[in-house]
């Protein structure tokens, strides 16, 4: 108690009438007073130079981060692809009459859009990007880039309304495409040793915007 | 550039305003982080982390802690993660290496500390380094740590004491 009476003391806090007494009465606690003292002086010399990091946590900064966002939407329709794409797979393999083990192809005059037409054609994502032309290259090749602003000035965000082409079906599975392409970006790359995508937990349940995070590692 | 606005520009991804951020907090950010690790790579590393986490997450930042805590908490977490990280790979079995040599600028007198220091748990070397070395109050340390300001002062009392002992038995008040 009188050590952590004397610790209080040494940075101003405490009962100073009380202390000076005890410090006058009990050379034992005035040693250590004294003892406490030089450490502490010590101790506020001790701070050590950083190196500037500046540099390179920009540079990390500029080149680590990809950032999407994109609208509930978005998820509907990856959701609508997925199941479509594994209703096809199976489909292709169920057989078609009793005693056809092997599975049969379907014909090519079947109508390939399963479940899809309900999906409105005239949507569009808002994605942005940071700083990224490669990905947009890839973005570019799967739809027409309608629109364009700059968000806030001397920041490399940008941000892009994009318009797939083409019919209900694609639309669909340019999603998927791109999801895909993504992919390979990472692996084509001979820089990028690998990447993590984050989701957010929950998807929102409206409209606003959510945001999907690329970290791209270098070699 | 003041602390409010460089923050609202950060949320805004400006780049002006993470100059201004890393130049103002590095030196405080690295003695903290060095002080617990005690490892120049390791420290710097996650002096890097800990910025770019911190822009990464600037957005959730209301300004209810004080950015200096809330930046702390950020290079402690970091420092905690890259521990684990070194300790699944098995780089190190303890992430204090023995081996790691005495800071070159240090004196005798600081070197001796610097030993002491080292025999000290790593709560115990945290607290001591926001109190003494860096100068934080209690009350800044208590929010930092998030512990009571009561739990700070006994804690600091008893980790003075510890590195105290240390330090006698390397004759540290002899050479004074």
């Amino acid at each position: 108690m009188m050590k952590e009476k004397i610790s209080k003391y040494i940075d101003g806090e405490g009962n100073k009438e009380e202390l000076e007494k005890l410090l006058k009465e009990d050379p034992e606690s005035k040693e250590y007073f004294e003892q406490l003292l030089l450490m502490k002086s010590t101790l506020s010399e001790m701070n050590v130079q950083s190196p500037d990091v500046l540099n390179k946590v920009l540079e990390k900064d500029k080149k680590h981060k990809i950032v999407f966002r994109y609208r509930f939407a978005f998820a509907s329709l990856l959701a609508v692809a997925i199941v479509s794409v594994l209703f096809l797979t199976f489909y292709n393999f169920k057989p078609q009459e009793k005693g056809i083990t092997t599975p049969q192809l379907r014909s090519d005059t079947q109508n390939p859009s399963f479940g899809i037409t309900a999906v409105k054609p005239e949507i569009n994502i808002s994605i942005g990007v940071r700083d990224d032309e490669i990905l947009l290259s890839i973005l570019e090749r799967h739809g027409t880039i309608t629109g364009s602003s700059v968000e806030g000035k001397g920041n490399d965000e940008f941000q892009d309304e994009l318009q797939p082409e083409g019919n209900a079906t694609q639309k669909v599975l340019y999603y998927k495409i791109v999801a895909n392409e993504i992919s390979q970006l990472v692996k084509d790359i001979e820089k990028i040793k690998g990447a993590t995508i984050t989701l957010p937990e929950a998807l929102p349940q409206d409209d606003t915007e959510a945001e999907i995070i690329i970290n791209i590692y270098e070699k | 550039m003041e602390e409010k606005e460089i923050i609202e520009r950060l949320k805004k991804g400006d780049i002006t305003a993470k100059e201004c951020f890393v130049r103002e907090y590095q030196n405080l950010i690295f003695n903290a982080i060095f002080q617990v690790s005690r490892d120049r790579v390791i420290t710097e590393d996650v002096l890097q982390e800990t910025f770019l986490r911190a822009f990464k997450y600037i957005k959730g930042f209301k300004g209810e802690a004080n950015i200096t805590t809330w930046l702390y908490r950020i290079a402690m977490n970091t420092l905690k993660d890259e521990f684990k990280k070194r300790k699944a790979v098995n780089m190190l079995d303890n992430p204090i290496s023995e081996d790691i040599p005495i800071e070159y600028s240090f004196d005798e007198k600081k070197k001796i500390i610097w030993e002491g220091l080292k025999r000290l748990s790593e709560n115990e070397r945290e607290i001591i380094t926001l109190v003494d070395i860096r100068g934080f109050s209690y009350e800044e340390t208590a929010k930092m740590l998030d512990v009571l300001v009561g739990t700070v002062r006994s804690r600091l009392a008893r980790s003075r004491e510890h590195l105290r002992d240390e330090i006698l038995k390397m004759d540290f008040f002899d050479k004074i």
